[in-house]
């Protein structure tokens, strides 16, 4: 399908389970280095639509050369260019308006549960889930004004804290606007096969493609990622 | 109607998708204004969306003054359940309205139609052109509905049929929907056919009607259309119906000859359909100096036997080299799938999926069978295991190769592939300075 090259902005994955990640470090990789990864991926494109690049890891909005970033990424020719963020910078200011102007077209949404208590428990960020579900309605709002075709995914982590919520998770990221969601599993957790098969049930009729390590009944998914080394 | 009278008063209702137009009812509205034998006919022609709520739609119809005697609606599976309400409403305030349908959702399925819905006097099956004037005028004289060629309609308590008419041989004969001197409802874009049929005869299409007959206009009227929607101020786009633009490269570059001083002036074509695996570089070339921005086609499925099942073949490599012409020519292509087709498994439509996105047309359609009157996949649905709604739209179900719940599955993940898909840097865009 549609491959995108991931490139990590910076260690300390944003919005992850504070409870699992307590000790959580954030760190930023250098600007030049990121912008020498997306050249490489651009250049090593091969076939198919793109060349599309998903800076991920660390909340790219707390990266001090976002804009660079991006800049980069059009001027190497990328056609895609995604975002994975908590959602909360988005809703702040002109961001939304920002990033669509500079050429983000995706963002990726993280939530770890469908409601603010839980979420913004979990993420230790009191206010942060409302934060992300506006934030994510700001960025379709910005494009649709400017007349251009955005999408919004969602990344839901599941570990033993918020694997009940992993329903209400993908219904609230389909409230936001989501057309998939990735269910991205704990490092050696089990998730509960019949949690798995009610988000799938409830994915399918809220519209939403769920995907991610054994959970789509199909061989295929919406997008797929390729590494890119920083 | 039970007496003759000397004047109708007709409202021919559009309801279309939205940001569509009705072109059938501009053909049928200057069919009667052009027929000698209704001079005193009143003719309107309402246009609604389908996202308008058919009481409204009905309370529009009913406040026209003075009060349609005639009410007619073309019909297709996107609008029938909007237009049998509308007529539901329009019958129970006014019943001596006459309303006439027609279209590819009631045609076939004339007598089902009248016994189903019991506010519709009359199905015109086919071509309208000659149909329905015929009809009006029967009304006008008094005569008998249900004797007319090409219509079935309420005779006291029975259905009555007149004789099949035979479609259309000169097209020339059928009045232009544009005709000099009255201005055209526009949005800046209109609505042109050059011929009739189709060379395929695809199992799930009503276009060709199970034949690959084609009937053309002549040149001239070709010409004369253009012009005169080319001419209509304001008109920026022209959207061609023809189920194969480049039926051939004569007839292209023909086309293309009396569309280019348009394109020059601005003038725009969108979204026509296409063969793709005919275009090579002389014929993206000729579609470039037409206008054409952006063309329509499958390949629908990638799966050996769903291609064979409905009668289509794909080239793939052709295919490819159709989509690259287009592109390297600018012109952005679309390709549409259709999940659900009989023979097909659920990983033959993943298969098409990544076809389609790996030939990075610049559109990927995705969506599922709707098994249409008249088509060869609605007479052999029970013997091809496909299940789907008896009620238009004609959703498709389930098949005998994929469940309910892939059908499902497929379509949402379809969903968000082109929706990632579409979302990307124009070359506009990515030309923007930061």
């Amino acid at each position: 399908m549609i491959a995108f090259a991931q490139i990590q902005l910076g260690c300390g994955e944003t919005a992850v389970c504070m409870r699992c990640h307590p000790e959580r470090a954030v760190s930023m990789f250098p600007a030049e280095q990121v912008v020498a990864a997306v050249g490489r991926a651009a250049a090593e494109w091969g076939a198919g639509p793109g060349p599309n690049v998903s800076f991920v890891g660390a909340e790219p909005f707390a990266h001090p050369a976002l804009v660079r970033l991006v800049n980069a990424a059009v001027q190497a020719g990328c056609e895609r260019i995604r975002l994975r963020t908590d959602g909360g910078a988005l809703f702040v200011g002109g961001n939304a308006a920002g990033v669509v102007q500079a050429g983000v077209r995706h963002v990726e949404l993280v939530l770890l549960a469908g409601d603010s208590v839980t979420h913004d428990g979990l993420a230790d960020r009191p206010g942060l889930f409302e934060a992300a579900i506006s934030g994510a309605g700001a960025f379709t709002e910005a494009a649709r004004v400017v007349g251009e075709h955005v999408s919004v995914t969602g990344l839901v982590r599941v570990c033993r804290h918020n694997a009940p919520h992993l329903s209400s998770a993908v219904l609230a990221l389909a409230k936001a606007g989501a057309v998939s969601v990735l269910v991205e599993r704990a490092e050696g957790f089990m998730l509960p096969s019949a949690t798995l098969a009610e988000a799938l049930r409830v994915a399918t009729v809220a519209g939403v493609a769920l995907h991610g390590d054994g959970v789509s009944p199909f061989s295929a998914e919406p997008w797929t990622v390729r590494e890119v080394a920083v | 109607m039970s007496a003759a009278q000397e004047r109708l008063v007709v409202a021919l209702v559009g309801v279309s998708t939205p940001g569509y137009r009705s072109l059938a009812n501009a053909y049928l509205r200057e069919s009667i204004k052009s027929d000698i034998r209704l001079p005193e006919t009143w003719i309107t022609t309402p246009d609604f969306d389908t996202a308008t709520d058919p009481w409204w739609i009905a309370y529009q119809i009913l406040d026209l003054d003075p009060a349609p005697d005639v009410v007619g609606f073309s019909v297709v599976c996107w609008n029938a359940r909007s237009v049998f309400e509308a007529v539901r409403v329009i019958k129970a305030v006014r019943p001596q309205t006459y309303v006439v349908v027609g279209g590819p959702e009631v045609g076939p399925l004339a007598e089902d139609s009248l016994a189903e819905q019991p506010g519709i006097d009359a199905v015109v099956r086919g071509e309208g052109e000659f149909a329905l004037p015929d009809l009006v005028y029967s009304l006008v004289r008094g005569g008998s509905p249900g004797s007319t060629p090409g219509v079935t309609a309420r005779e006291g308590g029975r259905v009555e049929s007149g004789p099949s008419r035979p479609e259309i041989e000169n097209l020339d004969d059928v009045a232009s929907p544009y005709p000099p001197g009255v201005a055209i409802p526009t949005d800046g874009s209109a609505y042109l056919e050059t011929y009739r049929g189709c060379p395929h005869a695809c199992a799930y299409c009503y276009e060709g009607k199970g034949s690959t007959r084609i009937r053309s206009f002549s040149w001239d009227r070709i010409a004369s259309d253009i012009e005169r929607v080319a001419s209509e101020p304001g008109m920026r786009s022209i959207s061609f119906i023809d189920p194969v633009f480049n039926l051939t490269t004569d007839r292209l570059r023909r086309l293309s000859d009396l569309l280019a001083p348009w394109a020059d002036k601005g003038l725009r074509l969108h979204t026509i359909e296409v063969d793709i695996e005919r275009i090579d570089d002389e014929q993206a070339a000729l579609l470039v100096r037409a206008g054409v921005v952006s063309v329509e086609t499958g390949p629908q499925t990638v799966g050996t036997a769903a291609l064979a099942e409905c009668r289509r073949s794909l080239d793939p490599s052709r295919f490819l080299a159709g989509v690259a012409a287009c592109k390297r020519a600018g012109i952005s292509v679309e390709c549409d799938l259709i999940i659900g087709l009989p023979g097909d498994t659920a990983e033959d439509a993943l298969s098409g999926m990544r076809f389609a996105f790996d030939a990075d047309p610049g559109k990927v359609q995705m969506s599922s069978l709707h098994v249409l009157p008249g088509t060869d996949l609605w007479v052999r649905a029970e013997e091809l295991g496909l299940v789907f709604d008896d009620r238009p739209p004609h959703e498709l179900i389930q098949t005998k190769d994929m469940s309910f719940g892939d059908l499902r599955r497929l379509e949402v993940l379809g969903n968000a592939a082109s929706t990632v898909y579409r979302a990307r840097l124009t070359p506009v865009t990515k030309g923007l300075n930061l």
